[in-house]
């Protein structure tokens, strides 16, 4: 760790930011740069704020804040062609904001949830159960999906159910930590949440753990390892698993009249680099799949969960964004296969248009 | 401002623009204070104080824009329009203070009308974004400069840009049909419908160049061009450079390549061998001949007898792709000139009579009068009268002292610009001028100045807009 005028990043992020503070190149597929049109809204922007942070500038509520509009998508990531991550510095400004108790309110009221109850929401996570204790397929929920989107989860189970694969679920189950990384960084915190959800999964000796939510997928499969923690079973998405077995199952698929585009979720194909498993799914399923201009590790972020949060009008802008992409193809209907991507763009459907989550277009095919 | 003048300035800004689109916040005052310019850079990594406005407006309209415009003549307030940021002349620093004018809000597609094949769009929009939406429909603006993603619409004809595809498809001036305009005391005008006329003076090519010292571009058609049947790609290395700006010249008379590049033997050891590979000694040419398949074939025949005649050496297709994919790799941090060196564009264009001798004049003036200091250059642009030269000093070891540094910069700018003025060159292809060579703008001119001045003491008696830079 560097110790410099009180503010305290690591080399890695220093060395990020003094690389992008006089870089242009990747502002264009910012999100939330495109929609509120602010400079500081720039990965340039927040990288110079934080080199200038090194050289004196006192951290402020203004800058504090400056780093919480970001949805942490990657597309910057994605873009660079030497390879930095400006979203490194901003987790880092971000847990700096803790230490410095520059977060702003909004944002510490989900914190303060996440300390409270575990999730964002602030609610008690309901449970689910699976269709065998002893089923070697564990799904892992997740919070958004559980707290705000139940109809997800009965899709998906149900689609597993047609599909003969016994699962099970973890009672109480905890989070993953992954909206809380993306509040606060790389803190202990995150490390005691990541830490509690593996030895949970330890427990049960499933050897497959299959995360409806590409949000948490990321993190069990990415952020574990970065932190040594490790997980004894094979994460895998829900896209990629059920494409999987639709692929080897012989049930009967009937055609879906649909015409569709398909947003892809960031975390699925930036991070994880996952595109083809719900197009495959889309496929099998025999809609008419219409792409936008900018789809697969292009797509623009709709906005997470955690972001719609603490942020719900940058949010709503984000998402009127994608709508407004999606608009530009034929299609009326827009198809996520993320839990937080059906609860962002369900906000915020223009009149005429409806989005379908993925795994309910697969249950109705195979009913 | 005495006492709470300032927040009744705030106050009528807000009004115009909506509160959550001014803003006076530390934030957003630091991210205007550095723009592409080596000189903010410096004093960015120095950590002296940076250039900031006192209030920042993000208008969503022409309308918006012209109430802020305004209230700044009526208060005298200088305002500097900002689009990307990403020009490297300082034409956007908000060196005035005052309210830093940031156009990105503007940013919506107008229309597409696929019957004249034009598009007319807004112009705080990221000139990608542009680009993606005629991609969408089969067309092209042809507008591909390496700023492509990250300069927005105004900010290309604010200092007249020109892309990689030009020689083909021409420079900014010549791609755009039409303007809207916001002039300093708030009246909105059109320019005419075309550009082509007898109707007097181009009024359009007043305002494209200007830098937002004659007003705010608020929106924008351009034409459109259908995607290419084919594109082939060839390279060629050269003996001297001067061969290749022969060639360059001979092949300009028969057909328009849409890239054609020259790069003089410095440049061909340094950054084409580090970015596309190529090992040799030369004179590297890297050009795409594009369009229609048959009419390809037969620039392509014409294409290697204009070589031959230079003795040229045949590189191959791969170097020329590999160059087009590489296109913008150069840009990026690792790859392009960062502090701590020091380094600079010259950018000069002239006629083909005059290319060579104001490529030694500069080499001569920069190389033999400051040590350490190293000269390079390539030809981008060409013309069937003449071409430009992307010269550019580099420095690795300037001074620490930032005050010294930037005398230091400046001093060598005034050398180079000036060896190119006295050999007949211009100032700027396509660069702009900013407030980088704004002191040098009557050298350039001379008398003929006294009518750009007329006309900013005409549109701007205030003085308000963009002080300090384009000479005004």
């Amino acid at each position: 760790m560097s110790y410099e005028n009180s503010v305290m990043f690591t080399d890695r992020a220093y060395t990020i930011a003094e690389a992008c503070r006089f870089c242009w190149m990747c502002r264009h597929c910012c999100p939330v740069g495109l929609r509120t049109g602010r400079e500081i809204n720039t990965p340039r922007a927040k990288g110079l704020i934080v080199s200038l942070l090194k050289r004196g500038t006192a951290y402020d509520r203004d800058i504090a804040r400056a780093m919480y509009e970001c949805t942490l998508c990657g597309a910057c990531s994605n873009d660079c062609v030497t390879g930095y991550e400006p979203p490194v510095y901003i987790r880092e400004a971000r847990t700096q904001a803790l230490v410095d108790e520059l977060v702003p309110p909004e944002v510490m009221a989900v914190i303060e949830h996440v300390a409270e109850t575990g999730n964002i929401y602030g609610e008690e996570k309901p449970c689910y159960v699976g269709t065998s204790s002893e089923a070697d397929v564990l799904v892992y929920i997740g919070d958004t999906a559980a707290c705000r989107t139940p109809d997800l989860i009965r899709s998906f189970f149900s689609v597993l159910s047609k599909l003969d694969v016994p699962f099970r679920t973890l009672s109480d189950e905890p989070t993953s930590g992954a909206d809380l990384y993306d509040l606060i960084g790389d803190v202990d915190e995150v490390r005691t949440a990541c830490k509690k959800l593996a030895e949970r999964i330890r427990k049960t000796g499933v050897r497959t753990v299959v995360c409806l939510n590409p949000n948490d997928a990321a993190m069990l499969a990415r952020r574990y390892e970065d932190f040594s923690i490790p997980l004894p079973a094979k994460v895998r998405t829900a896209t990629s698993f059920v494409a999987d077995l639709l692929k080897e199952s012989s049930v009967s698929v009937t055609p879906q009249p649909l015409r569709v585009t398909y947003h892809d979720n960031v975390r699925l194909s930036r991070e994880l680099g996952e595109t083809d498993p719900a197009r495959d799914i889309l496929a099998v399923l025999g809609v008419e799949l219409h792409e936008m201009f900018l789809h697969g590790k292009l797509a623009h972020d709709c906005g997470s969960a955690v972001f719609h949060a603490y942020a719900p009008d940058l949010c709503a802008l984000t998402a009127a964004g994608r709508w407004e992409e999606a608009a530009r193809t034929p299609a009326r209907t827009l198809v996520t296969a993320s839990p937080e991507d059906y609860l962002v763009l369900s906000a915020q459907t223009p009149e005429g248009y409806e989005v379908k989550d993925l795994f309910a277009i697969v249950d109705e095919a195979l009913a | 401002m005495q006492s709470f003048m300032f927040n009744m300035v705030l106050s009528e800004l807000e009004d115009a623009c909506g509160r959550d689109n001014v803003s006076i916040s530390t934030a957003d005052k630091l991210s205007y204070g550095v723009d592409y310019f080596w000189i903010g850079r410096k004093w960015a990594d120095a950590g002296r104080p940076l250039p900031t406005a006192d209030f920042i407006v993000r208008p969503g309209s022409p309308e918006a824009v012209s109430k802020v415009l305004k209230i700044a003549n009526y208060y005298k307030i200088p305002v500097q329009t900002w689009g990307g940021g990403s020009g490297s002349q300082g034409a956007a620093l908000p060196m005035a203070g005052g309210i830093l004018l940031d156009t990105k809000r503007m940013n919506k597609l107008i229309a597409v009308d696929e019957m004249s094949r034009t598009i007319t769009a807004e112009t705080g929009m990221i000139f990608q974004t542009l680009e993606w939406y005629a991609g969408e429909r089969g067309y092209s603006i042809q507008h591909i400069p390496s700023c492509l993603t990250c300069g927005t619409v105004g900010g290309a004809l604010a200092h007249r840009g020109i892309g990689i595809m030009s020689t083909k498809y021409g420079k900014i001036d010549d791609q755009c049909l039409s303007l809207e305009v916001v002039l300093p005391n708030g009246d909105i005008i059109n320019t005419l419908p075309v550009p082509k006329h007898a109707a007097g003076p181009d009024l359009m090519q007043m305002f494209i160049g200007s830098e937002g010292t004659l007003g705010v571009i608020t929106k924008a058609t351009f034409k459109l061009f259908e995607l290419p049947e084919t594109r082939k790609f060839y390279s060629f290395l050269f003996k001297t450079f001067g061969d290749g700006i022969l060639a360059g010249r001979d092949i300009l008379q028969k057909m328009k390549p849409s890239i054609l590049r020259l790069y003089d033997e410095a440049e061909t050891v340094s950054i084409i061998k580090k970015i596309v590979g190529v090992e040799k000694h030369g004179s590297f040419m890297n050009l795409a001949l594009e369009g229609n398949a048959e009419i390809v074939a037969i620039e392509e025949k014409m294409l290697r007898e204009i070589i031959a005649r230079y003795d040229a050496f045949d590189t191959g297709e791969e170097y020329g792709e590999k160059w087009y994919k590489n296109r913008v790799t150069f840009f990026y941090p690792g790859h392009i000139m960062d502090i701590p060196q020091m380094f600079g564009t010259m950018d000069t264009v002239a006629t083909y009579d005059r290319v060579e001798p104001i490529y030694y004049a500069m080499k001569h003036a920069i190389e033999d009068n400051f040590e350490g200091v190293r000269f390079i250059a390539h030809c981008s642009h060409w013309y069937e009268w003449g071409t430009m030269i992307y010269d550019r000093f580099i420095m690795d070891h300037p001074p620490e002292d930032p005050d010294e540094a930037v005398r230091l910069h400046n001093e060598i700018w005034n050398a180079g610009v000036r060896a190119a003025l006295e050999n007949g060159g211009v100032i700027n292809d396509h660069h702009g001028v900013g407030l980088k060579l704004s002191r040098l703008m009557k050298e350039q001119y001379g008398p003929a100045m006294q009518v750009f001045e007329a006309l900013k003491k005409g549109l701007d008696p205030n003085g308000i807009m963009n002080p300090y830079k384009l000479g005004l």
